[in-house]
C-alpha cells in the first residue's frame, strides 16, 4: 500500500517539477568579434531595456562598455571608467597595448576581473559591474562600480537590545561582509563566496574563522549548499532546509541572526555562518537548543542579571507552550489539583460560558493568532488599531458577552507575553501550544506528559551537523554549562575558548 | 551504530529500576512499607551482584561483545536461540511495563476510564522513543533524572517534618521469612540486568567502565530507593500499608506552599519513567530480532513489536486471570534466572565453530 502511495506521490512530483536549466548559450565563449558578440548578448538578454551599451573608439580600437541600468554608480562610472578611456595616452596604438594598459597601468575600478564566457558576463553585469569588450579580443573586463540603492544600516527589528551595537545586517552581501570584517580584524576570518540558484545566481558567502572551524564541518556545509538545486534563491530561508538534519522536528538546527556582533561571537566558537545576498538574516550552523535563550544583552549585563534573564526565558518557553494545555487538562480532568480558592473562582467563571474549556481555549488562541498576524502584516498605524480592537474583543467584550471565561483570558495574556520572550522559537511555540491544548483537553495530564516526552525525545534525537542539539545539558559536561542556564563573568568566560566541536557527544572530528 | 556512554546507560537503568521498584505488583505482598523491605532491597542488590558474576566472568574475556554476539560467536544455532529468547523476554518485560503503568492509571488516577486508550497512546509514544534510537532515549533520560531528583526532593522534603522514628521497628520482628520474600521479589523484578548484558556493544568504552558503572548503579539503587522507602515508612507509616502505590499516596498528601498536593508531579515523572522502561525493552527486543533476521527486518519489526505489545497489554488489562498468570511467571524469578544464569552458561557450554570446547 505504501509503495503505491509513494509511487503516486513521486509520479505527481515528476509531472509538476522540472529541474531548472541554465539559459542556452551561457557556457559559450566570447568570439572577439564585437558585432557578433553584441548580437549574441542582445539575443540572450532578449533586448531587455535595462542593458545599456556604449560604443567608444579607444587607441584606434572599437570597444563596447556595457552596464545594467540602475546597478552602477554613474558618478563613479564617469570618473574612473569613462573619463580615463576617453583620455588614453597617445602611445597606445593597438588592441593588445590597450589591454596591457587596462591590465597594468590603469585603475578602472578597484575590483577588476577578466572573463571569457557569456555566462560570466551576465553575472558581472547583473552584479553592478561595468563590462568592457574590445574588438578582436575573446575576453571581457569587468570593473566593479556597484551603485544600486539599498536600505541603510539600521537597528535589527527582530533582535532589539538594550546595550551594545545598534547595527543590523542589510540586504547587500558586501555591506554585511564589511560589518563582520570591521569587528574581527584577523586574517583568520575568511569569506568564501559561492553561487546558488540556477537562474538567480545569488551570491552566498560562507563566513568562518580558519583557526577555529573544523574542516569536516566546513566540507559538510559546502557540500550541502552545493547540493541545493534551486531555480532562484531570494532569501537565506531557501537554503535553510539543505542545512537541516533528520529527524523531522519543530525545532531548527539552523540559527538565524540579524546582528553582526552575534554572528562574530558564533564564528569565533567554530561555527559557520552563511550569508545570502539580498537577505539581512544570516544563518548559523550548528545551532543548539540553548542558543535560542541567549542574546547579546546577556554578555553586556551583569552576570547575575544575565542568569536571571536566562532562567526567565526558559520559564517563559515552558509557560507559553504548556500553560493553556495544562490549564485545560487540570480544569477538565483534575480539578482537585487546584487550590480551593482558585478552583472556586475558575468554576464560577466557567459556569457562565457556553463552550467546553477545550473549545474555548482553541477559539481564543485562534483569535489571538489572527489578530497578531493581521497586526504584523498591516501598515504600522493600522496594525496598532487592529491590536487595540483585538485586545478589546478578547479581553473585555468576549468576557462580558459570556463567551469566554476571565481566567482563560488571563491564560492567553500570559501565554502571549511569554511567547515574545523567546522570539527565535515563535514558530514552533505557536504550533506546540495548539497541540498541547488539544492533547490536554482530550487526554488530560497523561496526554500532556506523553506529549512532553515525545517532544523532548525528538529534541534529544537531533544532532545538527554532528553536535547533539541538547548539549551540554544532555550529554552533560560541566565546563560548557558556564554559559547555559547562567553566565559566568568575562574574567572566567574569556579564560579558555570553547569550540562547538568540543561539546559533549560531538561527532565532528577535531582538526589536528 | 548509535552508541551511548556508560554513565548514560546506567542512568537509563536507574530510571527503569525506580519505575519497577515503586510500581505495585499484585500478589507480591511487597509494598515497601516496612523495614523488612529495606533489608530485602539490600539483599536483592547483593543478590544481583552474585547472580551476574558468572556471566560477567564470561563476557570479560570477550570485550565489546554482548550476550547475543557471544552466543553467535560460539555457534550460529546458539546465537539464534539466544536472540529469540532474549527478544521474547524483552517483549515480555515491555508488555509488563505497559500493563503496570496502565493499571496504575486506571486504578489510581482515572478510575472510570477504559484501559485500551491508555495502552495505545503509551505504546505509540514508547515506539516513537525506539524509532528515535537509543541515543535519544539515553539523552532524554539524563533530563528525566534531573526532574526525578527534583520531584523526589520536593515530595520527600514535605515529609521530613512528619518523620517519626518510632515507626521504624526492627526488620526482624516478623522473622527472616518476610525479608527473604521481599528480597526474592525485588530480585525477580530486577529485569534491568538483561539489557546490561545485551547492550554492551552499544556502549562507548564498555570494557573499561562497565564494572565500575554497575557497582555505582547498585549503590545508587540501594541508597536512593532505600532512602525514599525509609522516609515513607518513617513519615506515613501504617497508612502506606493500606495503599497500593505508597509513593503516589505520599505525593497526594504533600502540601507545598500554596499547592495542596503534588500528585500531578508524580504522574508526570511516573509516565516518563514508564515510557523509558518500555522503550528500553522494546529496543532490546528489536535489536535482538535484528541479530536474528538481519537488516531486512528493519522496516516491519518495530510495528509488529508495537502491535504485539499493545495487544498483549490490552489482553492483560482486561483479563485479571491472565494478569495474575503473567505476574506469577514474572515473580517466580524463573525468566530472569534463565536470562542471566542458565542461558549464558548453556551458551558457554556450546561447542565453538572449529571444535573448540568451552
Amino acid at each position: 500500500m505504501f509503495r503505491k502511495w509513494n509511487a503516486f506521490i513521486h509520479g505527481e512530483e515528476r509531472r509538476d517539477y522540472m529541474h531548472p536549466k541554465p539559459v542556452r548559450g551561457v557556457d559559450e565563449h566570447l568570439s572577439g568579434d564585437l558585432s557578433a558578440d553584441m548580437i549574441q548578448i542582445r539575443r540572450m538578454f532578449d533586448n531587455s531595456s535595462d542593458l545599456v551599451d556604449r560604443s567608444i573608439m579607444a587607441a584606434g580600437t572599437p570597444i563596447r562598455v556595457l552596464i545594467c541600468e540602475g546597478m552602477v554608480n554613474l558618478g563613479t562610472y564617469a570618473e574612473i571608467l569613462a573619463e580615463p578611456l576617453m583620455n588614453l595616452p597617445p602611445t597606445l596604438q593597438d588592441k593588445d597595448a590597450l589591454l596591457d594598459y587596462i591590465r597594468r597601468d590603469s585603475l578602472l575600478g578597484a575590483d577588476q576581473k577578466e572573463f571569457h564566457t557569456f555566462g560570466d558576463l551576465f553575472t558581472f553585469l547583473m552584479s553592478g559591474f561595468a563590462v568592457i569588450l574590445i574588438e578582436g579580443l575573446p575576453l571581457g573586463i569587468a570593473c566593479g562600480m556597484q551603485g544600486f540603492s539599498f536600505r541603510s544600516i539600521s537597528e535589527p527589528s527582530s533582535e532589539v537590545n538594550v546595550r551594545g551595537s545598534r547595527e543590523g545586517f542589510v540586504e547587500p552581501l558586501r555591506i554585511n561582509l564589511t560589518m563582520i570584517r570591521r569587528r574581527i580584524k584577523s586574517p583568520a576570518l575568511k569569506f568564501e563566496l559561492m553561487q546558488s540558484g540556477v537562474r538567480s545566481k545569488t551570491e552566498v558567502a560562507l563566513v568562518y574563522m580558519t583557526d577555529s572551524v573544523s574542516g569536516e564541518l566546513l566540507d559538510t556545509v559546502r557540500a550541502r549548499l552545493k547540493s541545493a538545486e534551486l531555480d532562484v534563491v531570494l532569501d537565506s530561508g531557501y537554503l535553510q532546509p539543505f542545512l537541516e538534519e533528520k529527524p523531522l522536528s519543530l525545532f531548527s538546527g539552523v540559527g538565524t541572526t540579524e546582528r553582526p556582533d552575534t554572528l562574530c561571537a558564533k564564528i569565533c566558537e567554530g561555527r559557520i555562518a552563511v550569508l545570502v545576498d539580498g537577505s539581512p538574516f544570516a544563518m548559523i550552523v550548528p545551532y543548539l537548543f540553548n542558543e535560542n535563550f541567549q542574546s547579546v544583552d546577556d554578555y553586556t549585563h551583569q552576570p547575575y542579571y544575565a542568569a536571571f534573564i536566562r532562567l526567565l526565558k526558559y520559564a517563559a518557553f515552558l509557560f507559553t507552550i504548556l500553560l493553556p494545555g495544562t490549564y485545560v487538562a487540570l480544569a477538565t480532568f483534575h480539578p482537585e489539583l487546584f487550590p480551593d480558592a482558585l478552583l472556586f473562582n475558575i468554576a464560577s467563571s466557567e459556569e457562565s460560558t457556553p463552550f467546553p474549556l477545550l473549545f474555548e481555549a482553541l477559539i481564543i488562541h485562534f483569535i489571538y493568532e489572527l489578530m497578531r498576524e493581521a497586526g504584523l502584516r498591516l501598515p504600522r498605524p493600522i496594525g496598532h488599531a487592529v491590536s487595540i480592537v483585538g485586545a478589546l474583543v478578547i479581553g473585555d467584550a468576549a468576557v462580558t458577552a459570556g463567551l469566554i471565561g476571565a481566567p482563560m483570558v488571563m491564560v492567553v495574556a500570559i501565554t502571549a507575553i511569554s511567547s515574545f520572550v523567546v522570539p527565535s522559537l515563535y514558530q514552533s511555540i505557536t504550533v506546540l501550544r495548539f497541540v498541547f491544548i488539544i492533547i490536554g483537553g482530550v487526554w488530560g495530564l497523561f496526554g500532556i506528559t506523553l506529549g512532553i516526552g515525545v517532544l523532548f525525545c525528538n529534541l534529544c534525537a537531533k544532532h545538527p551537523l554532528g553536535v547533539p542539539e541538547t548539549a551540554p545539558a544532555s550529554p552533560f559536561s560541566l565546563y560548557p554549562m558556564r554559559d547555559i542556564f547562567t553566565r559566568q563573568n568575562w574574567k572566567r568566560l574569556g579564560r579558555r575558548e570553547l569550540l562547538i566541536q568540543d561539546m559533549p557527544g560531538s561527532q565532528i572530528k577535531k582538526d589536528a | 551504530m548509535q552508541k551511548i556512554t556508560v554513565p548514560q546507560f546506567f542512568i537509563l537503568l536507574f530510571l527503569c529500576r525506580s519505575f519497577t521498584f515503586f510500581t505495585f505488583t499484585p500478589g507480591s505482598g511487597h509494598t515497601l512499607t516496612d523495614t523488612s523491605s529495606l533489608l530485602g532491597l539490600l539483599l536483592a542488590c547483593l543478590g544481583s551482584v552474585v547472580l551476574l558474576l558468572p556471566v560477567w566472568m564470561i563476557l570479560r574475556r570477550h570485550p565489546g561483545m554482548g550476550l547475543i554476539e557471544y552466543a553467535f560467536h560460539r555457534s550460529p544455532g546458539a546465537g539464534t536461540a539466544a536472540a529469540t529468547f532474549f527478544s521474547l523476554y524483552a517483549l515480555f518485560e515491555a508488555v509488563g511495563s505497559v500493563v503496570h503503568f496502565t493499571i496504575f492509571l486506571t486504578t489510581a488516577i482515572y478510575p472510570q476510564e477504559s484501559a485500551w486508550g491508555f495502552v495505545l497512546l503509551f505504546t505509540l509514544a514508547a515506539l516513537y522513543f525506539v524509532w528515535m534510537g537509543l541515543e535519544a532515549t539515553a539523552r532524554l533520560s539524563g533530563l528525566i533524572l534531573v526532574a526525578l531528583i527534583f520531584s523526589v526532593i520536593l515530595i520527600s522534603g514535605a515529609f521530613v517534618p512528619e518523620w517519626e522514628a518510632l515507626r521504624l521497628c526492627s526488620p526482624f520482628i516478623g522473622g527472616t521469612a518476610p525479608i527473604l520474600r521481599s528480597a526474592a521479589v525485588t530480585l525477580s523484578e530486577t529485569a534491568e540486568l538483561v539489557p546490561m548484558l545485551l547492550l554492551i556493544p552499544y556502549l562507548k568504552d564498555a570494557g573499561k567502565k562497565m564494572t565500575r558503572g554497575f557497582l555505582w548503579w547498585i549503590l545508587a539503587v540501594f541508597l536512593a530507593l532505600g532512602g525514599i522507602s525509609l522516609l515513607l515508612i518513617a513519615s506515613i507509616g501504617e497508612y502506606a500499608d493500606t495503599q497500593s502505590y505508597p509513593l503516589y499516596a505520599a505525593a497526594k498528601m504533600t502540601r507545598l506552599f500554596y499547592f495542596q498536593r503534588l500528585d500531578a508531579l508524580h504522574l508526570f515523572i511516573w509516565t516518563l519513567l514508564g515510557l523509558i522502561k518500555t522503550a528500553l525493552f522494546l529496543y532490546v527486543s528489536r535489536q535482538s530480532l535484528f541479530c536474528l533476521l538481519g537488516k531486512r527486518a528493519q522496516k516491519w519489526v518495530l510495528p509488529i513489536l508495537g502491535g504485539v505489545t499493545a495487544a498483549g497489554s490490552i489482553l492483560l488489562c482486561r483479563s485479571f486471570r491472565a494478569y495474575e498468570a503473567y505476574d506469577a511467571i514474572s515473580l517466580s524469578g524463573v525468566p530472569l534466572l534463565l536470562c542471566v544464569l542458565i542461558v549464558p552458561l548453556l551458551v558457554s557450554l556450546c561447542r565453538k565453530k572449529g571444535g573448540d570446547a568451552a
